[in-house]
């Protein structure tokens, strides 16, 4: 959450980091604002997305330049409380991710030494302090604000008297520095200074960063100059229009068949379960994960039980986190438990904190992850990338579909190493998972039908989501996709539990979408959905080509290509995230940046 | 410069491969038509294109995206009815201020042609030497005037309209005034009047029946993007210009034959026999010692052990059972209620057919898609699957 951009070079700065910021837009859209050192610091922001920050800009020859995008967790948005953020002199201007958890204390104490405050950010203490400190070096009086502060930061500072530095600093947010040629650049997600250079540098936590145009220093806490790496990453031609498409979720969803088809590669041409380091017993196994990632998680417990018949339990990334010592896992060092992590940025704090706590615990961890270079790969004993390429419609879609099919290939894996299942279905299972892409390809063509049944749910104020086994997260991430995009109330049930409550709140006007695919819970689906129709709701039902008594019993049917029922969750959640699209369409809602989300969830 | 190109079209024709996309979008050389004359337009130096897309729209916008993958711009105009090749280029005039390269979606045609209509001066045909009869019709240069006809049928390698031009927006205009749906006739009309230059491309094929899919499958790989990302066991032979993809697999004792492109996540072999003139798609497995000669076989495809397949089609999602066989011979077929003499062609197989162990393709024969053949069954060009 929140973007931050940097710029020192030989060209103008102003064009370059508003391009940058653009691309971590989806990361925030409270408010932007852009600072450069004409003859003394010049400060644009607004509130609001970027473009009403552009209209206002000054025409700048600035060869420096700090922005960001935010995402407001401490004040409202608002003009005052976007960065950067300057002291009262406007000698210093800081932009910030992240939260300064003692601000109030700081600030009663500044205020008492006189200095003054324009907003209500916590943000606001950090230049205040800097100047407070500064005494002709910005490095110094970073590191000397540094020991006051307490909470989780990347921050970037410019001086009005240093016309070529930035200097910044990270503790357990994101923070990439790109080294350029006499230029450098900083931001807070590779993905928006890749366009510029492949040279990355990923600083440690409290290491102080001095770049100008012509050099990088990297000092430690103690600020001792030390040595830095520099790592040359795949070069990525970022893909900024939606080419065609009407918004980044649209294109985003017809993109999953060639996601798909990149993450492939890893997974399944040698056994990955020797770079990952699992060739061992494995007695129980934690998936860990928010959100969209969490009913992947979920979708990966019923497909990895199935094939190793290994205990599997699934956590939200925020209570493993301070849950009492090895929740769910345990046992003996010999069959040491493994944690499965998933976290499309990689940045996701409450996951990355759930990553070290299942470490200091002994677990092996594993992550399913969709940034190179991100801070959680870094942290775990062994990564699984998943290559859909940078997702910037805020939900999730792409990146759930190549999740569960690292977890398919996972358990496939692990199946065929525990002995649970022979070469023949190893075979058998690699070749339908290589089959997946043009299944979905097969929904996708359909979306015009999914069109049409969206429009049986956008007068609703409520619907429900049911399903049964590997389906069951499937009605959970149905009904998440359509809350959040579409703002329409929305719960996802295991079918089973209906009348354990909800059915209740079933009426003519509370439409409910079953999933009803062959496997073993097909006749219990069925009568669920009897009920249900009982009780005169209307149902979408779901239900495999050709399923003439799924058509019988409810009032819309969508068929599904036919597909093994345990691979379903594919197609299904291509149809859930198709429906809720043409739903929040309908609705004229903003659909790639819903309301108070953004993506990477950096804070807690 | 601009270019327009017009890919709205379902490609009837060939329905038993663009259930999911429009003609353009089937792989020769595996890589879509479409690929081709992009990359072809923008390495002659233009960079924006405006395509018209309807059927199978989808398809395009995700392969193409906004062209930045392709060094250029591409907007996307939509034909959402069928409508004709005029009113597709009205719809994709939007945008063009001046010249401009006009490409219909369908052809074939070597990249350097783009290069050879940019030097020339405006009001260019781009000609080429037909396989056939083709629906843009014979032309001729008489005296500066191009002559465009459409009466002979028999037109086995006589030189014939592509359908690529470059012309300006005035000129457009001109032709949309014109009544009439279809370019050609609009042009054979204005031909007369106008003096356009004819010039010809090295080569082209316009992709209209399954049978052209093959001849246009080798024409394709002589642009053979060589890459070797795959792994390759020990003992396998390579000749010639091999293209693997990344995470493939050729298994030991294979016999690789180039000119030859396998696509990405593929499992080949061992002991199996592929080449030359051949396309696999990616994610296609091929079982031991089966043997495939000049032949497209598309993505996601199981082929089993011990087939024969030559100057075959194969389509998406196909599954083979072991011991299959499709090789080529000559027959007369009546195809969309018209005779034709196809010869030295196997099978062509549409998208999602499923075909039993022991099944007999007799040389072409065409399986629309969805197709069931059982074990050990003999198929003579009767078509089944979903219909036309």
């Amino acid at each position: 959450m929140c973007g931050i951009v940097g710029y020192t070079g030989n060209k103008q700065a102003q064009g370059i980091v508003l391009e940058s910021l653009k691309k971590l837009e989806y990361r925030g859209y409270d408010s932007s604002g852009i600072a450069t050192r004409e003859d003394k610091l010049v400060i644009c922001k607004k509130e609001g997305p970027i473009v009403n920050m552009e209209a206002e800009l000054p025409k700048s020859d600035s060869t420096l330049a700090i922005a960001h995008t935010r995402w407001a967790t401490h004040g409202v948005p608002s003009d005052a409380n976007a960065h950067p953020h300057s002291d009262s002199e406007n000698t210093i201007a800081v932009v910030h991710n992240g939260t300064i958890d003692n601000y109030l204390t700081i600030k009663e104490n500044l205020e008492k030494e006189g200095y003054k405050f324009k907003s209500s950010s916590d943000s606001e203490v950090l230049p205040v302090l800097i100047s407070k400190y500064y005494k002709g070096d910005l490095v110094q009086a970073l590191h000397k604000s540094l020991g006051e502060i307490e909470g989780i930061f990347t921050i970037a500072v410019i001086h009005q008297d240093h016309p070529d530095e930035i200097v910044a600093v990270r503790n357990e947010t994101p923070l990439v520095i790109g080294v350029g040629n006499s230029e450098n650049y900083l931001a807070s997600d590779i993905y928006a200074i890749l366009k510029y250079t492949q040279q990355i540098i990923y600083p440690l936590d409290n290491q102080i960063i001095k770049l100008t145009s012509k050099s990088i220093e990297v000092f430690d806490d103690k600020l001792n100059v030390i040595d830095y790496e520099t790592e040359e990453v795949e070069k990525y031609t970022e893909v900024s229009e939606k080419g065609g498409f009407e918004h980044f979720m649209l294109k985003e969803i017809f993109e999953q068949p060639k996601a798909l088809q990149d993450s492939l590669t890893e997974l399944l041409t040698d056994s990955p379960l020797e770079k990952l380091g699992l060739n061992w017993k494995i007695g129980s196994i934690s998936i860990v994960a928010c959100g969209t990632s969490y009913h992947a998680g979920l979708v990966g417990k019923y497909v990895i039980e199935q094939l190793t018949a290994i205990p599997v339990s699934v956590s939200y990334s925020s209570e493993f986190r301070y849950a009492a010592p090895v929740q769910g896992v345990g046992g003996l060092l010999s069959s040491r438990p493994l944690v499965v992590l998933i976290s499309q940025s990689g940045e996701t704090a409450d996951t990355l904190a759930a990553a070290r706590a299942a470490r200091q615990q002994g677990c092996h961890t594993i992550v399913i992850c969709n940034v190179p270079g991100s801070r959680i790969t870094r942290e775990v004993d062994g990564v699984i990338l998943t290559k859909s390429g940078q997702e910037i419609g805020v939900a999730a879609t792409k990146t759930f579909l190549t999740q569960m099919q690292a977890l398919y290939a996972l358990g496939i894996h692990l199946g065929f190493n525990s002995g649970s299942i022979d070469y023949p279905q190893l075979k058998l299972w690699e070749s339908e998972i290589r089959k997946i892409p043009s299944k979905i390809s097969q929904v996708l063509n359909n979306s015009e039908s999914i069109r049409e049944l969206a429009s049986q749910l956008v007068n609703s104020k409520s619907v429900f989501f049911v399903g049964r086994n590997i389906n069951y997260p499937l009605a959970l991430e149905g009904a998440l996709k359509l809350k959040e995009i579409s703002y329409i109330h929305a719960e996802g049930y295991p079918a089973g539990e209906l009348k354990h409550g909800p059915l209740a709140l079933l009426s003519e006007e509370t439409p409910v979408i079953a999933i009803a695919v062959q496997d073993h819970t097909y006749s219990k689906i069925i009568t669920n959905i009897e009920e249900m129709s009982a009780r005169k709701t209307p149902v979408i039902t779901i239900a495999q080509k050709g399923d003439e008594l799924a058509k019988k019993v409810s009032d819309f049917c969508f068929e599904i290509p036919e597909i093994d029922p345990v691979l379903s969750p594919f197609p299904i959640a291509v149809f859930m995230q198709l429906l809720s699209y043409y739903v929040a369409h309908e609705l004229g809602t903003e659909i790639d940046r819903p309301r108070n989300l953004a993506k990477s969830v950096s804070v807690e | 410069m601009q270019a327009i190109i017009l890919t709205a079209g379902e490609g009837a024709r060939l329905s038993g491969w663009t259930t999911n996309r429009p003609k353009g979008m089937i792989s020769l050389g595996n890589r879509p038509i479409l690929d081709y004359l992009v990359r072809g337009i923008t390495e002659s130096g233009i960079k924006e294109i405006n395509m018209v897309v309807g059927y199978g729209k989808n398809s395009v916008m995700s392969y193409f995206g906004d062209g930045t993958h392709f060094n250029c711009k591409i907007n996307y105009l939509f034909q959402d009815e069928r409508t004709g090749t005029i009113e597709a280029l009205k719809i994709g005039l939007d945008g063009i201020r001046d010249e401009f390269i006009l490409v219909p979606g369908d052809n074939f045609v070597s990249s350097n042609a783009f290069k050879n209509l940019r030097k020339f001066g405006t009001n260019i045909l781009l000609s080429g030497q037909a396989e056939r009869w083709s629906k843009w019709g014979e032309i001729e240069a008489i005296g500066g005037k191009a002559k465009i006809t459409f009466e002979n049928p028999d037109a086995y390698g006589r030189i014939h309209f592509t359908g690529i031009m470059k012309i300006n927006k005035s000129l457009a205009l001109r032709l949309i005034e014109l009544s009439g749906s279809h370019l050609g006739e609009a042009l054979q009309a204005l031909g007369s009047e106008y003096p356009f230059e004819v010039v010809k491309a090295d080569y082209w094929h316009n992709i209209v029946y399954p049978w052209d899919l093959i001849s246009g499958n080798s024409m394709a790989l002589r642009d053979n993007l060589i890459c070797k990302n795959g792994k390759i066991e020990a003992n396998v032979s390579i000749k010639g210009d091999v293209s693997i993809g990344k995470g493939t697999i050729i298994r030991s004792g294979t016999y690789l034959k180039g000119p030859l492109s396998i696509g990405d996540n593929c499992d080949i072999g061992p002991n199996s026999v592929i080449g030359s003139s051949t396309s696999i798609g990616d994610n296609t497995t091929i079982d031991a010692f089966t043997e495939i000669v000049d032949c497209i076989i598309m993505k996601n495809c199981d082929i089993g052990s011990y087939c024969s397949l030559k100057g075959s089609v194969i389509g998406e999602d196909n599954i083979l059972g072991s011991h299959c066989i499709a090789v080529p011979s000559n027959q007369n077929i009546m195809y969309l209620g018209q005779e034709f003499s196809i010869s030295n062609r196997g099978a062509m197989v549409g998208d999602g057919c499923r075909i039993g162990s022991r099944a007999v393709l007799e040389g072409g024969s065409i399986l629309l898609s969805n197709a069931t053949i059982g074990d050990g069954e003999f198929y003579n060009a009767v078509f089944q699957g979903d219909s036309i």
